[in-house]
């Protein structure tokens, strides 16, 4: 029996998963906050203790996430970009494109035969088009994160919201509230927003079908849609889209 | 290399604009980096950092008329006429090591230049204004590549209302174009020395052509030697001699240096003095790297094992020049870079370096602001992808570090150098 573990510290949350022979057995997620070690190390505590296994059964620890750096026991660091492939190749080994979207960052990779990353491309430094920068939105709306996605489903348009700058786009908020815009179609405009710019940076790489979703954002069904309303095709959605990376690395772990 | 530190201490704190005008401290900052030969990697950059400051020295002593030019003029021509040339974006690069970055970006901005614009004329026209740079008696600008550079540069002139000579350089080459590009620069020649007082002294111009054909010859020699696997000198410490393709071609000096630096490539390959340790990965640098301090480097080269083995900024895009035609000679260089015109000219040059240097990926560095490099990426990305060539479009500045975020930074290259791995 091969247990490994894989640790992916974003900029909002910190995931851990568990892979044992080959197959994912628990998972956890944690809000990341000041982040750094102690939080890999509570999140892979958790794991390992829904897995019913214990530290010393683990064989080898691969981080990945902005914060990869910050954990001193793991066995190697390995980026958010192959983790995130290894993960979606471990599920759907035919998918030809990944977008993930997380707190801080998005990204669009392209993956070759047996999984390879053969291209990817990164946001900018600004939030625009990332898990923070809705969050940041839903702070302005007054709604809560969660509830972002079905309220957007629930109108007929989006407002037209600029998809630039996190800064704009709130101050934008604000005045559409303030001529009296629902709530719905401002939430619908920030997710066609981000799907904007997700679309542009999909097309730098040259994105091919099967499409599949990763990310905390993954889970906002208003995003998801406006995506695929986009690009035109079905999204591959993993049950847990947050645990991507973490899967990933805990499978490149047992490549060791 | 620790080269800017000792260079700020010597200045002392704060770096008062009297000192650089100072031929005290001057040789006194001279002095101590003569001294401190073993802080530069190679002797070469060495020598190179001496004659840069000879020639500062000149400029900021006003040992001769002081004329300002863009990085794309053929300084051969201000060689020619003897004048002391002065690169005002390649001054911005050294102003971000000694620190004058934030008041110069605050001068700058009180002159409406904003800051969408490219940031090295941004630090460039701030460092003028709060009085670092020497004072210019001409400026001269070519139009081609750098579209920032004559509207800059002529605010310069404008400020102290002296002579701003444009070269008009078409966008594609041909006998008619060639010929419009020589009679500007045999008119500006002759303005210049007329306005400036000197002899138009046409052997003399005929001696800076020679000079950079062997300053050429040299680049050539060192070029090729870098193509051998695996590299001797890292992309990182090469980056430094991009001094001399953008500032000296034409003087006494650029050929002593180069082939000083020839010398000692050929000597560290024959005793197996590797760049790296062990190399894993050659890799293609498009367009120019940060000047402030960051990781990039170390993460391709001392973590990643990789090597930026070549840049294409010291590519050698022009024929030899034929001294007893400067100007038709002059303006055949300038018309035959490579970035020049449609973007055939760059992909077929970075093809080339690509196959001449082995490379396995190619880094573009998306200087801020700098439409000329930047526009083309996705056809150079599309074309290399062709080839099988990974790319990395790096967003970026090269001098104004608000815009580098080191963990975003590390994440793209090290998601490169696994996908080359």
């Amino acid at each position: 029996m091969t247990v490994t573990a894989g640790l992916d510290l974003g900029s909002l949350s910190t995931k851990a998963a568990i892979v044992e022979d080959g197959k994912l057995v628990s998972f956890a997620v944690l809000p990341t906050g000041r982040g750094g070690a102690p939080v890999a190390e509570r999140a892979l505590e958790e794991a390992l203790a829904r897995a019913g296994l214990k530290r010393s059964d683990v064989d080898s620890i691969v981080a990945t996430g902005y914060g990869r750096i910050s954990v001193p026991f793991a066995h190697r660091r390995v980026t958010e970009i192959t983790c995130h492939a290894r993960g979606v190749y471990h599920l759907w080994p035919d998918t030809a494109t990944v977008i993930d979207i997380g707190g801080q960052d998005s990204k669009v990779i392209r993956l070759g035969p047996g999984g390879k990353v053969v291209d990817f491309v990164m946001n900018e430094k600004c939030s625009a088009g990332t898990g923070r920068f809705l969050e940041v939105m839903a702070r302005a709306l007054e709604v809560n994160i969660e509830e972002m996605g079905e309220l957007s489903l629930k109108a007929r348009k989006g407002a037209a919201i600029s998809n630039t700058c996190t800064v704009f786009a709130e101050s934008e908020v604000v005045s559409l509230l303030a001529e009296g815009r629902p709530v719905e179609e401002i939430i619908r405009g920030l997710h066609e927003a981000v799907a904007e710019r997700v679309v542009s940076m999909a097309e730098r790489v040259g994105w091919q079908e099967p499409v599949a979703m990763t990310g905390g954002v993954a889970k906002n069904l208003g995003v998801v849609r406006s995506l695929e309303e986009r690009l035109g095709v079905s999204l591959r959605l993993p049950e847990e889209p947050q645990i991507m990376g973490a899967l990933g690395a805990a499978l490149l772990a047992a490549e060791v | 290399m620790d080269l800017y530190p000792k260079l700020r201490s010597a200045l002392a704190e704060p770096l008062k604009r009297r000192a650089l005008h100072s031929p005290l401290v001057i040789k006194l900052v001279r002095q101590i980096l003569s001294a401190q030969k073993r802080a530069f990697p190679w002797e070469a950059s060495h020598l190179l950092a001496l004659k840069a400051i000879d020639q500062a020295a000149d400029a900021f002593l006003g040992r001769g008329p002081v004329v300002w030019h863009n990085v794309f003029f053929p300084t051969e021509l201000l060689y020619g006429l003897g004048v002391v040339p002065f690169a005002p974006e390649a001054a911005a690069a050294a102003a971000v090591g000694l620190g004058l970055v934030d008041e110069a970006f605050r001068a700058a901005d009180g002159r409406w230049f904003g800051t969408d614009g490219c940031s090295f004329h941004r630090l460039a026209l701030g460092c003028e204004v709060a009085g670092y740079f020497p004072r210019p008696q001409a400026v001269v600008c070519t139009s081609h590549l750098c579209d920032i550079a004559p509207q800059s540069l002529a605010l310069t002139a404008a400020r102290h209302d002296i002579p701003f000579h444009l070269l008009d350089v078409p966008q594609r080459a041909g006998p008619e174009e060639t010929r419009y590009v020589a009679r500007q620069l045999k008119e500006m020649f002759f303005s210049l020395a007329e306005g400036l007082r000197k002899e138009p002294d046409t052997e003399r111009l005929a001696e800076a052509l020679r000079r950079s054909n062997e300053a050429r010859e040299g680049l050539l020699r060192v070029s090729r030697l870098r193509r051998e696997p695996p590299a001797v000198i890292r992309g990182d410490e090469a980056h430094g001699f991009l001094y001399i393709m953008l500032t000296s071609f034409g003087s006494p000096w650029a050929a002593v240096v180069y082939d000083k630096w020839y010398e000692e490539l050929k000597r560290r390959r024959e005793q197996g003095r590797w760049a790296v340790p062990r190399e894993k990965i050659r890799l293609l640098w498009l367009h120019l790297r940060p000047y402030y301090a960051n990781d990039i480097f170390k993460i391709l080269e001392h973590e990643g094992g990789a090597v930026v083995v070549f840049e294409e900024m010291n590519h050698v895009y022009w024929d030899e020049l034929d001294p007893r035609h400067p100007f038709l000679s002059l303006a055949r260089k300038v018309l035959s870079h490579h970035g020049l015109g449609p973007l055939e000219g760059r992909l077929g040059a970075v093809k080339g370096m690509v196959e001449d240097f082995g490379v396995q990926g190619v880094v573009h560095f998306a200087h801020w602001g700098c439409r000329q490099s930047t526009a083309g990426a996705a056809l150079i990305q599309q074309a290399l992808r062709e080839q099988g060539i990974a790319f990395l479009n790096l967003d970026g500045d090269c001098v104004d570090r608000q815009k580098y975020a080191p963990g975003a930074v590390r994440t793209r290259l090290e998601g490169f150098l696994e996908l080359l791995g």
